[in-house]
């Protein structure tokens, strides 16, 4: 599913040097290192809008197709959810809206039943589509994030911390969700803790 | 100086055009008197001659020579500009200081009494009180001060009172040292707020007074660009053998000259 | 809580209400050398005796000042304004008729280019840097224009010189009402003001709604949304232009104010026969009372206006 070999970021006074990976479809992947060692930075670089920075490899495939020749197409088969996305909620939208949007722009339809099932498998209360993200606390914004994430029916899910700002109870529940995704989804999830990873992951890479 | 140099020599291209138009504005300014090759008050020569050798933009319909009008209008208008400009924003400036030192009771009058100056409509009541004031520039550029000193006041008490609260040294200063302490360890923080204030606050006294005296207010005798503006548009004629282009068109331009010129200038990087 | 916010609301305007008719009665009276209270002097002879006596009677110069101040209120209560030197006729009679004609032309350019220019400035906002950036300039060119002076420059390019629309007044002389296409006519003698006053109005909101814009952009449930594969348009509509709406609507309320005294002078350009045509007819005239009508009128207007405008947004802010 996923492949990078020899992957560099360029800066002015040094260069990053990342360890090459090879993702298998439904497989899930964790990735942990040190704070600051540039893990966010690949993910941007791969992944994000709007990185602007050397990034160079000699291999980058999102299944089968080259990461950069890709552009924006890549987000019809994968869903980035960044760091600190319990921020990335519009404060001026339900969670309703929120989500039929999404569904709307990958052209899915809204299935009542389907997703009040998903709700539950994240432990959210159904009343939470009706909230504005000014209702919710950190953890339900974040489990809610990921529920987005999973509803676009992507191939690959990135995740960048999730676990960075919640409680444990909602960490959990997320990483149970998360398992039970293996052999639909792809996950590639970065995490700070080791032991979190090491007894739910297929391959953890060290940064 | 040297540091103004530098500074200017890294400005956008536009910039650059505007400067020197200012400049040049400043300079036909100061050798007004050189360059007006008639007086104003002499209305000897033929009416509404088309520009010639001798009137290179014609005459008016009294006898005026345009050209000579219009070299006077720019020592007015700038001299005008850079008075009321100065004063408004210096006004708006300490009071904003005042309001920060004293602040309770003092802060709250002053800020309310601000609010109170936006809500109305600022260039009508400028009107209001230029017209029933004597119409001398002197009462023209009060008149214009005393109501354009608001937006600088607003903005540079936001701004004083951030530094404030950033500024613990200063904060612990005010309470102890006296006003003067207080300005003069703010100041350098607030300079090139005056600075831009002062060039934006120029421009609208121009637009100002140039609206004003198309309205036929300011003193009589006094012929700025905009008393000009309204002659032309006032003078009946003005569309036949496109006098037009001689007797509104100047003046006009040298308006839009001025305000694009400063507007641009102080505008934020683009 | 939401009575509470109107009433403290509703106070705040009274307040500045009373202000502004405590200060319209009082800066005649305070400006040195005014001439109102010199009319023995050199205007006695210039003024009919009727009119003199109606202006003692509405002035009263001679009684204390807290008793002409009460008489000024009694005769504001009762919509008296005083008589007008030049017509002869009181003036709120000529404000009522010049009014209705100065709100067909302020509402609407208020409401075009409100929209146009949220619609300009999101799109500009939009755009790579640099590209939308170079509508930066011609934008804060024509904002740095005084309004009369484009109003003046439309009126002779396009309405005398080219006669693409009536150059002025707000319908050909001798059409009434009843007359076939009234109302046609009445819309082109509306056009150029209109286009005029519109095209002063959109350069401040659209400036600002362009800043708003690149704000906004750089949040992270706008780049969110985009990962999440949420419509282009969508994003514009419900994740910018709904997070910039309440500071454009905030702004905005500042802009009606700029929005009366443009309809002034763009009126006063073309003849338009609204309050800004009789502004300059009564600055020409020197004609004081009315003056100080419209004067005290326009500061009425656009308190109106702002405080319609301020509920308007508290109202949004709290259902969203």
């Amino acid at each position: 599913m996923l492949v990078l070999e020899k992957a560099r970021i360029e800066y002015p006074n040094l260069t990053l040097r990342y360890p090459d990976m090879h993702v298998k479809a439904g497989e899930f992947v964790g990735i942990s290192g040190d704070s600051g060692c540039g893990k966010t930075s690949l993910l941007e670089a791969l992944f994000g809008h709007d990185f602007t920075g050397a990034f160079f490899y000699d291999k980058g495939l999102l299944a089968g197709t080259d990461i950069k020749a890709l552009g924006d197409a890549k987000y019809r088969l994968m869903s980035y959810c960044p760091q600190f996305s319990q921020n990335a909620l519009n404060p001026k939208l339900t969670m309703l809206q929120h989500l039929q949007l999404t569904l709307k722009g990958n052209g899915l339809p809204y299935d009542k039943e389907e997703f009040e099932e998903l709700l539950d498998r994240l432990r959210l209360p159904t009343t939470l589509l009706d909230r504005y993200p000014a209702m919710m606390s950190g953890g339900q914004k974040q489990r809610f994030v990921l529920l987005l994430c999973v509803a676009r029916q992507p191939q690959l899910l990135i995740l960048d911390e999730p676990s960075s700002a919640i409680d444990m109870i909602s960490l959990r529940d997320m990483v149970s969700f998360l398992v039970g995704l293996r052999g639909k989804i792809t996950v590639v999830m970065v995490a700070h803790s080791l032991a979190l990873l090491s007894k739910t992951a297929d391959q953890i890479i060290n940064f | 100086m040297s540091n103004l140099s530098a500074n200017i020599a890294k400005l956008p291209i536009y910039k650059k055009i505007c400067l020197l138009i200012l400049v040049i504005y400043f300079a036909i300014a100061l050798l007004a008197p050189v360059i007006m090759p008639y007086s104003i008050q002499d209305f000897s020569h033929p009416h509404l001659a088309p520009p010639s050798g001798t009137h290179w933009l014609g005459t008016d319909e009294l006898g005026h020579d345009i050209f000579s009008l219009l070299i006077n209008g720019f020592r007015l208008t700038i001299f005008m500009a850079l008075i009321a400009g100065f004063l408004s924003t210096t006004l708006g400036t300490v009071l904003a200081f005042i309001s920060v030192y004293f602040g309770g009771a003092i802060d709250d009058i002053l800020h309310f009494t601000a609010n109170l100056f936006l809500m109305v409509p600022e260039l009508v009541v400028i009107m209001f009180f230029a017209v029933f004031a004597k119409p001398n520039l002197l009462n023209t550029i009060l008149a214009i001060v005393f109501f354009s000193w608001v937006r600088v006041y607003k903005i540079m008490r936001a701004k004083l009172m951030d530094c404030m609260k950033k500024n613990r040294v200063m904060y612990t200063l005010s309470l102890k040292g006296n006003f003067l302490d207080v300005a003069q360890a703010l100041a350098l923080d607030v300079l090139p707020i005056w600075g831009s204030f002062f060039v934006l606050q120029c421009n609208r006294a121009v637009m100002y007074e140039t609206t004003l005296a198309f309205f036929g207010i300011g003193a009589p005798l006094a012929k700025t660009w905009g008393k000009l503006i309204r002659a032309a548009i006032d003078y009946t004629d003005l569309y036949y053998d496109n006098v037009y282009l001689w007797y509104l068109l100047p003046p006009v331009l040298a308006v839009l000259g001025f305000v694009i010129s400063l507007a641009l200038l102080v505008s934020r990087e683009v | 809580m939401e009575q509470n916010f109107v009433l403290k609301t509703i106070v705040k305007y009274v307040i500045y209400l009373l202000v502004v008719v405590f200060i319209s009665f009082a800066l005649p009276r305070l400006i040195p050398g005014n001439p109102l209270f010199f009319l023995a002097g050199d205007y006695a002879t210039d003024v009919p005796s009727a009119l003199l006596k109606q202006f003692t009677a509405y002035y009263a110069p001679d009684l204390s000042l807290a008793e002409q101040f009460t008489l000024y209120l009694k005769n504001l209560a009762k919509l008296d304004l005083g008589y007008s030197f030049y017509y002869k006729t009181p003036v709120i009679d000529r404000i009522a008729g010049a009014f209705k004609w100065t709100m067909l032309l302020s509402i609407p350019s208020l409401l075009i280019s409100t929209t146009l220019a949220i619609w300009i400035g999101v799109r500009m906002g939009l755009e790579k840097q640099a590209r939308g950036a170079t509508f930066l300039v011609p934008l804060l060119a024509v904002q740095a224009v005084p309004t009369f002076l484009i109003a003046a420059l439309a009126q002779v390019f396009l309405g005398y010189k080219l006669h693409v629309f009536p150059a002025s007044g707000a319908y050909t002389p001798g059409i009434t009402a009843q007359s076939s296409g009234y109302a046609i006519d009445i819309l082109t003698h509306l056009l150029l003001p209109l286009i005029v006053l519109v095209v002063s109005e959109i350069p401040s909101t659209a400036i600002f709604a362009y800043n708003s814009t690149l704000r906004i952009k750089k949040e992270q449930y706008v780049s969110f949304a985009q990962y999440l594969g949420i419509s282009q348009d969508d994003v514009k509509q419900k994740f910018i232009i709904k997070n910039i709406m309440p500071e454009i609507l905030g702004k905005l309320s500042i802009q009606t104010i700029t929005c009366v005294t443009g309809s002034l002078f763009v009126e006063a350009v073309f003849s338009y026969p609204g309050l800004g045509t009789l502004l300059k007819q009564a600055t020409s005239y020197r004609d004081y009372p009315l003056m100080q009508g419209i004067l005290l009128v326009s500061c009425l207007y656009g308190i109106c206006v702002n405080f319609a405008f301020e509920l308007m947004l508290k109202m949004y802010t709290r259902t969203n």
